[in-house]
């Protein structure tokens, strides 16, 4: 609408004093002429008479539409400030109910934390009536059970208007009980006004509670779990062992075979309460300098056995000292998990490699297969949890789905990447980028 | 690890027995004691050179023991070494666990005589 009013009063402006213009140079070419010739000077008079009157017209016209144009833009101007302020008005009191309804606790407070305006919300939390919570100190509501020094530390933000978003606290109640909240300080102070800190507390008692009974349950459950796997191994250990006089070739054998097999329950087991850790958020790094060649070498030789069964050649591809400021058990679960997989969907004398390059931010950790390769359609859900790409289903029948899955959320919550790069038929080759810090 | 004191507290009685088998014979003198309060006891008492613990026990935990040893101006240098079946729990990380001396093992991962391996070499 702006630009079509201005093109509109534009055209207007042309319009007026090109014709000025014009008849400007009409009057001044007539003048010339008439002083020549005294009877064409007659007749010409009148044209130019005509001609003025035509200016007037259009001069007229374009003036009164110039003054409408204005006119009406104040109107409208004006019209819209009025509109503007009956709905500021409507909005102050919608925002009075909204703070005062709202299902979430919100209150005011001073810098010091002084509470000023508590809402229905946040009287119901606290369980105490509005004049018992009014100037009372927000921060003595507050506990952390675990870094009791945070509370002080928020306060301190407080003073110094500085936000504070979304902070578990431990909110004591007028029962005396304690409920789970997440805390939030935000700056409302208006120009001209004294500080004030508009505070939300969020009730996540009931998650904090979930979650410490689905810790509590995990941490049974795996020693549940644990406790028969390892003391079979030991018993088995044991025999071979210590006991292995007293054993017959066929024992000794079978007694292999059990102990195998138990490994590989222990393995499915930590790799279950891994992948229930890291689904909880609860994946622990804990980094340390590692020598990442003598870790690989170690992964290597427990799992040559199953290379020279299939006479697939084992490359190391590495410098002797690759160390890496990193966690050492769950680099182990990556390399453990990319070889087998290599040994798994390589046909039988094929080749596997491992390399491992330093760079300048940490260590990029390759290891490429001769293998069947992932078919290109099901590139990008190799990665998903329970995926199996439908050629390793025809390979293996005993997969699980979970090993590719868990890589990628060990070298993620390592602050890494993995990727890979297929081609049916030639192989496979997975690159995990592990950062130093 | 001739003349070397190990006081093994563990309420898996086979675990305690195979393994004071193999660390006699590598010449300790191994105590063996199955809940909590006899381990603290015991180790108190004796002042072994190391002290093993089971983390799920009658009567006292092994993280309970753990502390309660570090307490005590002995106890606070004795090594120590954890074994069990539960993954570290969040309760013990800001216990004496992850302190000096003090390893922390999970069963399964370890063999008998890799578990008297890591003895050796801690009382060396």
């Amino acid at each position: 609408m702006g630009a079509l009013r201005l093109f509109v009063i534009a055209f207007c402006l042309v319009l007026f004093f090109g014709g000025v213009f014009f008849v400007y140079e009409y009057y001044v070419g007539q003048q010339t002429l008439m002083r020549s010739d005294p009877l064409y000077a007659a007749e010409a008079s009148r044209t130019v008479l005509n001609l003025f009157l035509a200016a007037g017209l259009v001069a007229t016209v374009t003036t009164a539409l110039l003054v409408y144009m204005l006119f009406s833009t104040r109107t409208r101007a004006r019209k819209m400030a009025y509109g503007l302020a009956k709905d500021l008005s409507f909005s102050k009191e919608q925002f009075r109910r909204f703070y005062e309804l709202s299902p979430v606790p919100y209150m005011l407070i001073t810098p010091e934390g002084k509470i000023t305006r508590p809402n229905k919300a946040s009287i119901r939390f606290l369980g105490m009536p509005e004049d018992q919570l009014t100037n009372k100190n927000l921060f003595a509501f507050l506990t952390h059970p675990d870094h009791p020094d945070k509370i002080g530390r928020y306060r301190a933000r407080s003073v110094r208007h500085i936000p504070i978003e979304q902070k578990e606290v431990q909110v004591t109640l007028a029962t005396g009980g304690t409920r789970w909240a997440l805390l939030s300080i935000e700056d409302l102070t208006e120009p001209g006004q004294p500080h004030q800190g508009l505070v939300t507390l969020v009730d996540i008692h009931e998650q904090k509670e979930l979650d410490r009974i689905k810790t509590e349950f995990l941490s049974l459950a795996s020693h549940q779990l644990r406790a028969p796997l390892s003391n079979l191994k030991w018993y088995i250990d044991f025999l071979l062992k210590r006991r292995a006089n007293a054993l017959t070739e066929e024992v000794s054998g079978y007694l292999h075979k059990m102990y195998r097999r138990n490994e590989d329950m222990i393995d499915l087991v930590n790799t279950l309460l891994n992948m229930s850790r890291i689904e909880m958020g609860r994946l622990k790094v804990q980094k340390e300098q590692t020598d990442l060649s003598e870790l690989a070498e170690s992964v290597i030789e427990e799992l040559l056995p199953k290379a020279t069964d299939k006479q697939i050649t084992l490359n190391k591809q590495y410098e002797e000292a690759v160390a890496l400021y990193t966690d050492r058990r769950l680099v182990r679960i990556i390399l453990q998990n990319l070889l087998t997989n290599a040994l798994r969907y390589t046909p039988d004398g094929g080749a596997v490699f491992v390399r491992m390059q330093q760079t300048e931010h940490g260590v990029v950790l390759e290891v490429e297969d001769t293998g069947v390769g992932i078919p290109p359609e099901e590139q990008s859900r190799i990665f998903q949890k329970l995926y199996r790409a439908t050629n390793a289903q025809q390979i293996e029948v005993n997969g699980n789905g979970i090993g590719l899955y868990m890589c990628k959320a060990l070298a993620e919550g390592m602050g890494g990447s993995i990727s890979f790069a297929s081609t049916m038929g030639k192989g496979t080759t997975f690159t995990v980028d592990l950062p130093g810090n | 690890m001739q003349g070397k004191k190990i006081l093994i507290t563990d309420d898996d009685i086979p675990f305690s027995e195979m393994l004071s088998e193999i660390l006699r014979d590598e010449g300790a003198t191994v105590l063996v004691e199955h809940d909590g309060n006899a381990g603290l006891a015991t180790a108190l008492a004796e002042k072994p050179d190391l002290v093993m613990l089971d983390v799920m026990m009658p009567r006292m935990s092994g993280i309970d023991v753990l502390n309660k040893l570090r307490a005590d101006s002995w106890g606070a240098n004795v090594p120590a070494l954890l074994l069990t079946n539960m993954t570290q729990p969040e309760a013990a990380e800001r216990t004496s666990v992850n302190g000096p001396a003090t390893e922390y093992l999970l069963k399964t991962d370890w063999t008998l005589d890799q578990i008297a391996e890591r003895v050796k070499q801690l009382l060396a």
